[in-house]
């Protein structure tokens, strides 16, 4: 059985690009929302066995959301997709309980490797 | 910027960066050339809210983002919608790069705001020009990368 994901992005494009990376692969995109908010809510509906999740977006960041999300699901399988290289901020990630980090522009294997990481942690 | 780097360095920086993002997302080669964007032209910006007080922005014509969404796209048209949001995201990218980039070499974490898009020149409120690097692309489009100090650091 495939697993699925729920994209947190304010781009669409990013949706777009998962769709199209995850093609034939055993993840499918089971969500998508634009923001943390959004992100909070869709998370205990849908359920997804992990969640993309950007780090700028509107209102809440991607860091703020993932600690939301961790904080009512500790076992929730996080990805963080972002622009912003820093060591500084992949720590402050990983703090949080965050299981891998894909730096934009992604790459189908960078992607795969990370999705897969998530998917044995426990 | 609370400088902390001098402009060349910063300069070399943007040069490296946006040469080699617009090429790998894009599939576009740029060549530096003193040029001011002329034609029907877009802006795509964005403001740091933390590290360097500065702002980023890309002039070029239309047809540059047209071309830069179609490849990012692999699709042989697209509407304004999607040159709208595509160009936000390579731009994401290259901000995210450059930010890296000045963070290696300053030692000093930055971030940024969403970028907004706008038909036409546009420039911020509160903010001046710092320096710029202008680029012909492979296809003969003007393009125009822009740093700027926020006002308040004069």
């Amino acid at each position: 059985m495939g697993k699925r994901l729920m994209v947190v992005d304010d781009s669409r494009v990013v949706l777009l690009q998962m769709q199209k990376l995850l093609e034939g692969t055993e993840f499918e995109v089971a969500g998508y929302c634009r923001d943390g908010e959004e992100a909070l809510d869709l998370y205990g509906k849908i359920q997804p066995d992990i969640v993309t999740m950007d780090i700028i977006m509107p209102g809440m960041d991607g860091l703020e959301t993932a600690e939301a999300i961790l904080e009512d699901d500790p076992e929730a399988k996080i990805v963080m997709v972002s622009s912003l290289a820093y060591d500084g901020t992949i720590r402050e990630a990983e703090g949080l309980g965050v299981k891998a980090f894909v730096y934009k522009p992604i790459e189908k294997s960078d992607l795969l490797d990370a999705l897969e990481k998530a998917s044995e942690e426990s | 910027m609370d400088v902390v780097m001098h402009s060349k360095g910063m300069e070399d920086i943007f040069d490296q960066v946006i040469r080699r993002v617009t090429k790998q997302t894009g599939g576009i080669s740029l060549y530096r050339r003193e040029l001011l964007p002329a034609e029907r032209v877009c802006t795509v910006f964005v403001v740091f809210d933390k590290g360097f007080r500065m702002g980023i922005s890309l002039c070029a014509e239309e047809i540059f983002f047209t071309r830069l969404t179609q490849y990012m796209m692999q699709e042989d048209t697209a509407v304004p919608q999607d040159i709208e949001d595509f160009t936000k995201e390579y731009f994401n990218v290259l901000c995210g790069e450059i930010s890296y980039r000045l963070f290696q070499a300053a030692d000093i974490a930055s971030r940024f705001k969403i970028p907004e898009f706008r038909y036409g020149f546009y420039k911020p409120e509160n903010y001046r020009e710092y320096f710029a690097v202008s680029y012909i692309s492979d296809e003969n489009e003007h393009v125009r990368l822009t740093m700027m100090r926020h006002e308040n650091l004069e």
